[in-house]
C-alpha cells in the first residue's frame, strides 16, 4: 500500500511529466501548424474573444453584419463597438496610454488616432512574416490597396514599421441635387450669366455664387446652396482644407504628406494665401445651411437628405443614405456624385494651381501592442479577413462598403455599378413617396459605387490632399477651427483669425 | 558656508520623555475621536485612499510633461504647467464662461425653482404636480443634450421653430450662433441654449429642495404673521424666506458643485463651438486630458479647478453655517 509521502512523490513526478512533455511539445506544435493548411490556420485560436473598437462608420455597420462569416471560418468571438469618432480617440487613448489591451484591434483613421497612437500598435510586419499564421490570396503589399492607402493609415513619421491595415476610406466627393440645378438652371443664368451646372471645372467661387442664389431665392422646395461641416474638431478641419487646398494647392506645412512629421516646424497660417481662403470661406458659411458650423458629417448629410441644401460635399459612404428613398429626398436618382470643387483663379495669390482638393480620412485596422500575445494574433486574423478582396467584396455588394483594395474596384459588376446608366437596380417591396407625387420603385444595389468614379479620380495627386499627419493633431484641428469659427461669426478679421492659428500653433509644436 | 546649527533641533529627547511624548499624542487622538468616530474609522480610511491617491498623482502630474509613447519618460518640468495657464486663451475663457455659466444658471433655476415650489406647495393635487415636474431631472444629462439638439435644429427642430417663429431669436440658427446674447460682454446664443437645457434639467431639483424647506417653516410664525396682518408677500419676505434661506444656500452649493463638473450638454450640443463660445473650464479639461491626452497640462487645470470649487464651497458652507448659528443664538 502507498503511503500519503509516496503518493504525492508519484503524482508530482507525474505533473512534472505532463508540464514537460508539454513544454517539449510547444515548437513541434508551431512546426505543425507552419506546415498546415490555411483552414487550420484560421481556425488555430478557436474559443477566443476579441474586442474591436471601431468608428459607427456604414463600413463597419456592415462588416458588422457580416460577421458570422468571420467567426465560422475561425471559431473566433469578436465583439465590435461602433462609436462616434472622438469617442473611439478617446476610448482606444485611455486603453493604450493605460497599457490594458482591452481592445485587441482598434479602428485608427490616419490622423486623429493614428498619428497619435501609432506607437502603441503592432508592426503587422511580425505577422506577415509568421507562418503559422494565414495568408490573404492578394498579399497585404503596398501595390494591392488603392493610391498609397498603406502609406497613408500604416505608415507614420518616416518609420518602417506598418501600424495599420488600410479598412476603409471617406473621401469627399461632391453631392448635388440635379432635378434642382436642371429647374433652376434658366433662372439662375439671366441672373448670373452661366447655366445652373456642376461639372469638374466648376470653382469654389461658382458655388458662392449657387450659394447666394438659392439663399436669395427662398424656393419652397430648397432653402440653401450648400451644407458644410465646420464643426469644431477633425470635421471643420477637413472642411476648410477642401477649400484652402483647392486654391493653390495650399499646405498648413511644406513636409511629405504621406508620411507626416514629429517636428513640423513652423507652419504657413497667416500667409497671404491662407488669409484670402478665410475671406472666401467667410463668404462660403454666410450663404451656407446656418448650422454649418455646428454640423459635422452627419449633420450635413441630414440637411442634405431633407432637402434643406442643394449640395453637400460629402464623404462617398453617405451615399447609401442618400440612395435610400426612406430617408432622403434626394434619392430616386436626383444626387449627382462629382469631384469637389475646383480652386478658382481669382482666389488664388501668386501662381498656386487650381485643384479639384478633396481629402480624406483613410481607415485603417491595427492590433493593440498591450493586448495579450494570443489574442494579437487573433486580432490580426480579424485585420486580414475585414480587410481582405472577398471580404471588401461581400460587404460592400450585400450591405454597402468602401474598400480600399484595387481589384475590388476593377471586378466587372462593380465598375457596372459606378454609373447610374448601367448600375444594377433592386426592386422595392412597396413604392416610397419621397415628395408628393414623386415614387420611388427602384434604388441601385451598390449605391456606395456611383461614388466610385469620382473617389478614383480625386485620389489622384495633384487633387488629393492627405495630412497633416502630425502629432497633437487633435490638439490643432481643435486651435484652427474655433479660430475659424471666430472668424465666420466676425469675432477677428480673416487676417487676425489666420495669425491666431500661426501663434498657438507654432507654439504647440514649440517652433 | 557652514550654517548655524539650531541645538534646540538637534538634541535628542531623553528615551523615556520620548516614549511618554508619543504616549501622549496616542492618547490625545484616542481622546479626541469619539466612538462613533472609530467605527466610521474604515469608511474614512477607505474613502482617504480612493480620493487621496488619485489626488496626489494628480498633483505629481501636473508638474510633468506625461510621456505619450511607449519607453519614453516623464520629463519633470516643475510649474510650467501651470505658468502656460495664465497665458492660454482657451483657459482664461474657461473660466470667463464657467463663471458666466453658474451665475446665468443659478440665478435662473432659484428664481424658477423657488416659484414653482411655493405654487406647488399646499396645492390642489401636490404631489402629482411635483412628480410632473421632477420628471427632467430623471432623465440622464447627455438624453437631454441630444432632446434639445433635436429642439434647436434648423431642419426640423420644434424649439427652434417655436423661438423664430415668436421672434426670440434673431438669425437663422441656435447653436451654431456665437453672437453675443443681449449686451457685448454676455455670452453668446449657442451658451444661452446650452445655459436653457441646463435650467430645464436641474430646476426641479431646486424646487424639490425648495420645497422640503417649505414644509419645515414652523406654522406658528406664519399664523402669528396672519393674524399681525401681514399679506402673503410680506409673510413671504418677513418669514418664509428667512426660514428657507439654509436650504437655499445648500441648493446653491450641491447646483455650483455640479456645475464645475458639467461636460455632458456641451459635449452633445456644441463640442464647445462655435468660436468657443460654450467652452466653459470643464469641458476644456475633458479636451485636454482625454482629447489631447496631456495629461500633465489637464492635471494643472484640475488642480485649478479644485481649489476654486473648494474655495467656493467653503465660502458658501460657511455663510449656511454662520447663519445656522446666528438663529440658534437668536
Amino acid at each position: 500500500m502507498l503511503t500519503r509521502r509516496e503518493m504525492l512523490k508519484k503524482v508530482g513526478f507525474g505533473g512534472m511529466v505532463l508540464v514537460g512533455g508539454s513544454i517539449m511539445k510547444l515548437p513541434l506544435m508551431k512546426t505543425q501548424l507552419a506546415h498546415a493548411s490555411e483552414s487550420e490556420k484560421w481556425r488555430q485560436f478557436a474559443g477566443s474573444k476579441i474586442v474591436f473598437m471601431s468608428e459607427d462608420t456604414p463600413p463597419t455597420a456592415a462588416i458588422k453584419s457580416k460577421v458570422k462569416v468571420f467567426q465560422d471560418l475561425t471559431g473566433i468571438e469578436i465583439e465590435i463597438i461602433q462609436e462616434h469618432l472622438d469617442i473611439v480617440a478617446e476610448k482606444v487613448g485611455i486603453d493604450v496610454r493605460g497599457k490594458k489591451g482591452a481592445y485587441a484591434c482598434f479602428y485608427s483613421q490616419d490622423k486623429p488616432i493614428g498619428a497619435q497612437f501609432n506607437a502603441h500598435a503592432i508592426d503587422l510586419r511580425t505577422f506577415e512574416k509568421d507562418p503559422t499564421l494565414p495568408k490573404v490570396p492578394d498579399g497585404v503589399g503596398d501595390d494591392v490597396w488603392l493610391s498609397r492607402f498603406l502609406d497613408i493609415t500604416g505608415r507614420f513619421f518616416g518609420e518602417s514599421k506598418i501600424a495599420a491595415y488600410p479598412y476603409d476610406n471617406a473621401v469627399a466627393v461632391m453631392m448635388y441635387r440635379k432635378d434642382l440645378f436642371e429647374k433652376y438652371s434658366p433662372q439662375f443664368e439671366a441672373e448670373y450669366g452661366k447655366p445652373l451646372v456642376y461639372t469638374r471645372d466648376t470653382t469654389w467661387k461658382d458655388v458662392l455664387d449657387i450659394c447666394k442664389f438659392f439663399k436669395k431665392s427662398k424656393f419652397s422646395d430648397v432653402k440653401y446652396g450648400i451644407a458644410l461641416q465646420g464643426r469644431e474638431g477633425w470635421g471643420g478641419q477637413l472642411d476648410y482644407q477642401r477649400v484652402s487646398y483647392a486654391n493653390g494647392m495650399w499646405l498648413e506645412w511644406d513636409f511629405d504628406d504621406y508620411f507626416g512629421s514629429k517636428k513640423p516646424g513652423p507652419c504657413n497660417w497667416g500667409d497671404e494665401q491662407s488669409i484670402m481662403t478665410m475671406t472666401n470661406y467667410k463668404a462660403l458659411m454666410k450663404y451656407a445651411h446656418p448650422d454649418s458650423l455646428v454640423n459635422d458629417w452627419s449633420g450635413a448629410n441630414t440637411a442634405y437628405i431633407t432637402g434643406l441644401a442643394a449640395m453637400q460635399p460629402q464623404y462617398g459612404e453617405f451615399a447609401a443614405v442618400v440612395e435610400d428613398p426612406n430617408q432622403s429626398k434626394a434619392s430616386g436618382g436626383r444626387t449627382g456624385y462629382a469631384l469637389c470643387p475646383k480652386g478658382d483663379p481669382s482666389w488664388i495669390v501668386g501662381n498656386g494651381k487650381a485643384v479639384n482638393g478633396t481629402n480624406c480620412g483613410i481607415g485603417g485596422i491595427a492590433i493593440n501592442r498591450w493586448a495579450d500575445k494570443d489574442l494579437q494574433k487573433a486580432a490580426y486574423l480579424f485585420a486580414l479577413w475585414s480587410s481582405s478582396h472577398e471580404t471588401q467584396y461581400m460587404v460592400m455588394k450585400d450591405v454597402g462598403g468602401t474598400p480600399t483594395r484595387k481589384s475590388v474596384y476593377e471586378l466587372p459588376d462593380v465598375k457596372k455599378a459606378f454609373y447610374r446608366e448601367t448600375a444594377p437596380m433592386k426592386k422595392l417591396d412597396k413604392p416610397v413617396e419621397i415628395e408628393k407625387g414623386v415614387m420611388v420603385n427602384e434604388v441601385p444595389l451598390m449605391p456606395n459605387a456611383l461614388t466610385y468614379a469620382p473617389i478614383l479620380e480625386s485620389i489622384k495627386k495633384p487633387q488629393f490632399v492627405i495630412g497633416p499627419k502630425v502629432i497633437k493633431f487633435n490638439e490643432y484641428a481643435q486651435i484652427q477651427t474655433s479660430e475659424i469659427h471666430k472668424c465666420v461669426s466676425s469675432l477677428k478679421s480673416p487676417e487676425e483669425a489666420c495669425k491666431a492659428i500661426k501663434k498657438k500653433t507654432d507654439r504647440l509644436y514649440r517652433v | 558656508m557652514t550654517y548655524p546649527i539650531d541645538e534646540t533641533i538637534q538634541t535628542p529627547l531623553p528615551a523615556d520623555q520620548g516614549a511618554s511624548w508619543f504616549k501622549g499624542l496616542f492618547a490625545r487622538i484616542k481622546g479626541a475621536l469619539s466612538f462613533d468616530l472609530w467605527l466610521m474609522m474604515p469608511t474614512i480610511i477607505v474613502l482617504a485612499i480612493i480620493t487621496i491617491y488619485p489626488f496626489f498623482w494628480m498633483l505629481v502630474m501636473s508638474f510633468k510633461e506625461v510621456a505619450m509613447d511607449p519607453g519614453q519618460e516623464d520629463i519633470w518640468i516643475g510649474l510650467y504647467n501651470y505658468i502656460r495657464l495664465f497665458d492660454d486663451e482657451s483657459f482664461l475663457n474657461g473660466v470667463k464662461l464657467l463663471i458666466w455659466y453658474f451665475f446665468l444658471c443659478l440665478s435662473i433655476e432659484m428664481f424658477l425653482g423657488l416659484g414653482v415650489a411655493i405654487l406647488v406647495n399646499k396645492a390642489k393635487f401636490e404631489n402629482f404636480f411635483t412628480i410632473i415636474f421632477i420628471m427632467p431631472m430623471m432623465v440622464a444629462p447627455i438624453v437631454v443634450g441630444y432632446l434639445f439638439r433635436f429642439l434647436y435644429n434648423v431642419s426640423f427642430g420644434w424649439g427652434f421653430w417655436f423661438l423664430k417663429s415668436s421672434g426670440l431669436i434673431a438669425g437663422d440658427t441656435i447653436l451654431a450662433n456665437a453672437q453675443p446674447w443681449l449686451l457685448p460682454f454676455m455670452p453668446s446664443m449657442a451658451f444661452m441654449a446650452v445655459v436653457m437645457a441646463d435650467v430645464w434639467e436641474w430646476t426641479p431639483l431646486i424646487m424639490l429642495i425648495v420645497l422640503a424647506g417649505l414644509k419645515a417653516v414652523p406654522q406658528d410664525q406664519l399664523e402669528a404673521a396672519r393674524v399681525d396682518g401681514a399679506g402673503p408677500i410680506r409673510t413671504f419676505f418677513e418669514v418664509t424666506l428667512p426660514n428657507i434661506k439654509g436650504v437655499l444656500l445648500i441648493a446653491l452649493v450641491v447646483r455650483f458643485m455640479d456645475n464645475v463638473r458639467m461636460i455632458d450638454l456641451i459635449y452633445v450640443l456644441t463640442k464647445g463651438g462655435p468660436a468657443d463660445t460654450t467652452k466653459i473650464l470643464p469641458f476644456y479639461l475633458y479636451n485636454v486630458s482625454f482629447k489631447y491626452f496631456e495629461f500633465g497640462r489637464g492635471a494643472a487645470i484640475g488642480f485649478i479647478l479644485l481649489v476654486f470649487t473648494i474655495i467656493v464651497s467653503m465660502f458658501l458652507v460657511n455663510v449656511v453655517f454662520k447663519k445656522k448659528e446666528t438663529t440658534n443664538n437668536v
